[in-house]
């Protein structure tokens, strides 16, 4: 069943979640378009997991709704998880099974048929998280890499339409963190990918959209190259200039479109920080009004972008 | 996307490919936490274990009462007949008692170490209804427990009270007398169950069930009544079957009340992890 009629996997509309009258969820909007690697990110204890929690059904909002494939999570629950892959902030499994069965356990929920179809796809999942070697293994020995791994074999094994996973990377080591981006990157021609972190560089490295919570508000949602570019923030162009800008500095300043110039000398050059309300305007004009005068020179012009750090410090500390 | 993603992608051209598993409704799952709850139960050395373990306590009794004792003081142990009925009386007698407390211990973090351990949490974001689990988990253990507690020990002690008595117990009456202990038991499964659903540590998981049995038993002695509405003479109501007596009211009325309250506890564990949040 797919009531979706439009492009988004999730929409989620005014989503609150109270613990004995405390908001740890407040008034949360989503929209998650279908295909995309879509990076939840927020400081801890922002109502990251609480969100993923709303989404799998593993918890009631207190207010709002969410729907995931246009069907109500709260009505409509068991259709949904039919579709749809999960991995927990710290996946937990029976200890005394080995990943196989593991595998074997959670596929049987989604199939019936031939065992020895149900095993190819058990060893399909194995061989997709490198675990083949460790497959007959009680999970008890497993390392916290080899749990993440197993974690997201489980929420491939129905090949979903959509992907939760709740901080894959958190408790890995550089080399596991790796090892699960590029499963993330592998699986991306599949499916849809929600996942929650607090890691910006494994955001900015595979996401398509973000979302930034914060103390249970959502302060930003937009494609990654949107946020990158400082949507929200005020438009920023850096040119580097040689020659006497002391006329030029007037023209551009006196611009009802210019809100601020700043100047810095270096090497010889001068290096400008213009902010401009009117992004269109500041790329037609901004360049001419400098080159009225003969005598200048543009070294550099380009408008400033953000690394996704300072965009997550801007807008966690100015909802502060 | 219109299609299910559950549909295997070869399905199409493989021959006898993988199919959706059916069933969205409030038994969704079930088939399959079934089939591990009772491959918990005898797919491990578990079953072994607790065969040998109930055949060992009833036997540690049971052979004194029908083989030792006729021998070391036959004037005290009568004839046949009284060998008989002897035996039958120690064996639901302590099947009753011991087979409650085993399944009180048996079945005390079924739910809670599910709960704590986050396995019910993973479980229940695949296609799988809240009732299935909880379903599931008081099946397993209803047939684990028949078979290992009841059934096993049962037949060895039938056996046994033959070869004393030279007398086979009518098996018709004998079955329906190990129905009654099987309802005193489901009882206390159904107890353990639902206070697993509603607690989140162990401790108060046992309080709750011993102190049903154990305040029951007690009381029980001032409180005659009390057995109307708690299962604590289930052994006299399986001798008395046995006897071929027809039972008393207040004896129907203890049957009754059993199935009432494992029903009833059985609907209150769907209703509150129903609510669970994980």
């Amino acid at each position: 069943m797919d009531n979706t009629n439009n492009t988004n996997v999730i929409e989620a509309n005014g989503l609150s979640k109270s613990y004995k009258g405390v908001k740890v969820l407040d008034g949360v909007n989503l929209q998650v378009p279908r295909h995309s690697i879509y990076g939840f990110l927020g400081p801890n204890g922002a109502g990251k997991s609480t969100t993923i929690k709303l989404l799998v059904g593993l918890i009631q909002p207190t207010a709002g709704k969410v729907a995931v494939f246009g069907n109500d999570v709260q009505t409509h629950s068991n259709e949904i998880r039919k579709r749809i892959g999960y991995l927990a902030q710290e996946p937990r499994f029976y200890e005394y099974m080995t990943a196989r069965q593991i595998l074997r356990y959670t596929a049987k929920f989604f199939y019936v048929g031939p065992k020895e179809r149900i095993e190819e796809r058990v060893e399909e999942m194995l061989e997709m998280v490198g675990l083949t070697d460790r497959a007959d293994r009680p999970v008890k020995g497993f390392s916290g890499g080899e749990r993440q791994r197993l974690g997201i074999a489980q929420a491939q094994i129905n090949y979903p339409d959509l992907i939760i996973l709740d901080e894959p990377a958190a408790a890995l080591d550089p080399m596991g963190r790796r090892d699960v981006l590029m499963v993330m990157e592998k699986l991306r021609q599949q499916t849809t990918i929600f996942y929650s972190t607090h890691i910006l560089e494994d955001v900015q490295r595979v996401s398509d959209k973000v979302a930034i919570l914060d103390k249970g508000r959502l302060v930003a949602q937009a494609p990654i190259q949107d946020l990158l570019a400082g949507e929200g923030a005020t438009p920023v162009f850096l040119l580097t200039l040689r020659g006497d800008l002391e006329q030029a500095h007037m023209r551009v300043k006196s611009q009802p479109w210019v809100q601020q110039v700043k100047a810095l000398r270096l090497n010889g050059h001068v290096n400008w920080e213009v902010s401009v309300t009117d992004v269109d305007a500041a790329e037609d004009q901004l360049q001419r009004l400098i080159l009225e005068d003969c005598n200048l020179r543009i070294v550099s012009f380009r408008r400033k972008t953000y690394n996704l750090e300072e965009v997550f410090l801007n807008l966690v500390d100015g909802s502060n | 996307m219109t299609t299910n993603s559950v549909v295997d992608k070869n399905a199409a051209t493989v021959p006898q490919a993988l199919l959706p598993a059916s069933g969205s409704g409030e038994l969704s799952g079930f088939r399959n936490i079934f089939a591990k709850e009772l491959a918990d139960w005898f797919g491990t050395r578990r079953w072994w274990i607790q065969t040998l373990i109930w055949l060992i306590i009833f036997n540690v009794v049971l052979v004194q009462v029908l083989f030792a004792a006729p021998v070391l003081d036959p004037q005290a142990s009568g004839g046949p007949d009284e060998l008989y009925m002897s035996g039958l009386g120690v064996f639901f007698n302590m099947l009753a008692l011991l087979g409650s407390i085993g399944v009180i211990i048996l079945t005390q973090d079924e739910i809670i170490q599910e709960k704590q351990s986050g396995t019910a949490a993973w479980i229940l974001t695949k296609p799988v209804s809240r009732a299935s689990f909880i379903l599931s988990k008081l099946l397993s253990n209803v047939v684990g427990v028949l078979i290992l507690v009841i059934a096993v020990p049962a037949l060895v002690a039938y056996l046994e009270i033959m070869v004393a008595s030279g007398r086979g117990a009518p098996v018709l009456q004998y079955v329906l007398a190990l129905a009654v202990i099987l309802l005193t038991l489901t009882f206390y499964i159904t107890l353990s169950l639902m206070l697993g659903t509603f607690f989140e540590q162990r401790g108060p998981v046992l309080a709750g069930t011993f102190g049903v049995l154990v305040g029951g038993l007690v009381l029980s002695q001032f409180l005659p009544k009390l057995t109307y509405i708690l299962p604590m003479s289930m052994d006299k109501i399986a001798m008395s079957i046995m006897q071929g007596q027809p039972l008393s009211l207040p004896m129907m009325y203890e049957l009754i009340t059993a199935g009432l309250f494992s029903v009833l506890f059985t609907v209150a564990a769907l209703w509150r992890f129903g609510d669970e949040e994980f």
